[in-house]
């Protein structure tokens, strides 16, 4: 996936809630690149060049580690936000 | 809708004034503001090029490009950085530790002769300083278009680092902090001059694949 099409998919899929701004987009894709977390490709389309990034090896690790670790903080904070009543 | 080819060359140039040298970085950003600018023509075609180019550039924030320019910068020096690491343990692993191994021996056996110590150590100090500066020049003279210069300039920083690190710790350091006593200990001196080499092919190599890597997708005539 490219840049640009990294964010309108991300809006997509969250209905417009999650808008990732290209300020962000771009310094974060970088430093993954830089970590060998994604890889770069690079395509002539029309003229110019576009980069496409993908995951490498070690960022489908990463991805997977980083889910669960997300899906027990949001557990923890249900826990918090919904206390069992004893 | 399509952007014409005067409205690309636009934004090319509006990029460039933002300070944007790097040309991959020029692409990527250009890019991603026409596949956006053509996004929103195509959804509203009663809007204006310019229109739409001035709101999707606000969506780069307050600092427009200048953060991720910096950040860009930043992240490829550390790769400059890693890629230089990541060759440096090969040469500590099989097979390259035999090279590695055998290097060291060289020099530790040419040194034993008491006549040859100085003109080993300083030959090969000397020499390796000289192969980097020349690197640092060939880097420079080989890349004649400014934004091309600019993609390479990380590796100037890690050669310039690697040039004054020999220059002090080979040159200087052992005569003036040791007074020449550890030229004298041929196994820390063999071991240093080991390392000068390594650091010579290595960084030889990296600016091989980085000119392969700038040839195979920024071709001159790009």
């Amino acid at each position: 996936m490219y840049g640009y099409e990294i964010c309108k998919y991300v809006s997509t899929l969250s209905d417009g809630d999650i808008a990732i701004t290209e300020g962000a987009l771009y310094p974060a894709l970088h430093k993954l690149e830089t970590d060998g977390l994604l890889s770069v490709e690079i395509e002539k389309i029309q003229n110019r060049n576009r980069k496409y990034y993908s995951l490498t090896k070690l960022g489908g690790v990463e991805v997977v580690s980083r889910i669960e670790a997300l899906e027990q903080f949001l557990s923890s904070l249900n826990k918090v936000l919904n206390p069992k009543l004893i | 809708m399509k952007l014409t080819e005067f409205q690309i060359q636009e934004l090319y140039t509006f990029t460039k004034k933002k300070g944007i040298e790097y040309i991959d970085l020029q692409d990527e950003l250009v890019d991603h503001l026409i596949c956006a600018i053509e996004d929103e023509l195509s959804k509203d075609p009663t809007l204006t090029f310019e229109t739409v180019f001035k709101a999707e550039y606000k969506k780069f924030g307050i600092f427009g490009f200048d953060g991720v320019l910096m950040d860009r910068t930043v992240q490829l020096e550390k790769k400059a950085y890693r890629l230089f690491f990541k060759h440096f343990i090969q040469f500590f692993k099989i097979p390259k530790l035999f090279f590695t191994i055998s290097l060291f021996l060289g020099i530790y056996y040419l040194m034993t002769f008491s006549n040859l110590l100085e003109i080993v150590y300083y030959g090969v100090g000397l020499t390796a300083l000289a192969i980097m500066l020349y690197n640092i020049h060939v880097l420079f003279n080989d890349v004649k278009d400014k934004s091309r210069k600019y993609l390479i300039a990380s590796q100037y920083h890690l050669l310039t680092r690697l040039s004054s690190s020999i220059f002090y710790w080979i040159l200087i350091f052992p005569l003036t902090v040791t007074d020449g006593t550890l030229m004298e200990n041929l196994y820390v001196s063999s071991a240093m001059l080991t390392f000068v080499v390594l650091v010579v092919l290595i960084s030889r190599a990296q600016l091989e694949n980085l000119k392969t890597y700038m040839e195979e997708n920024y071709p001159v005539s790009a």
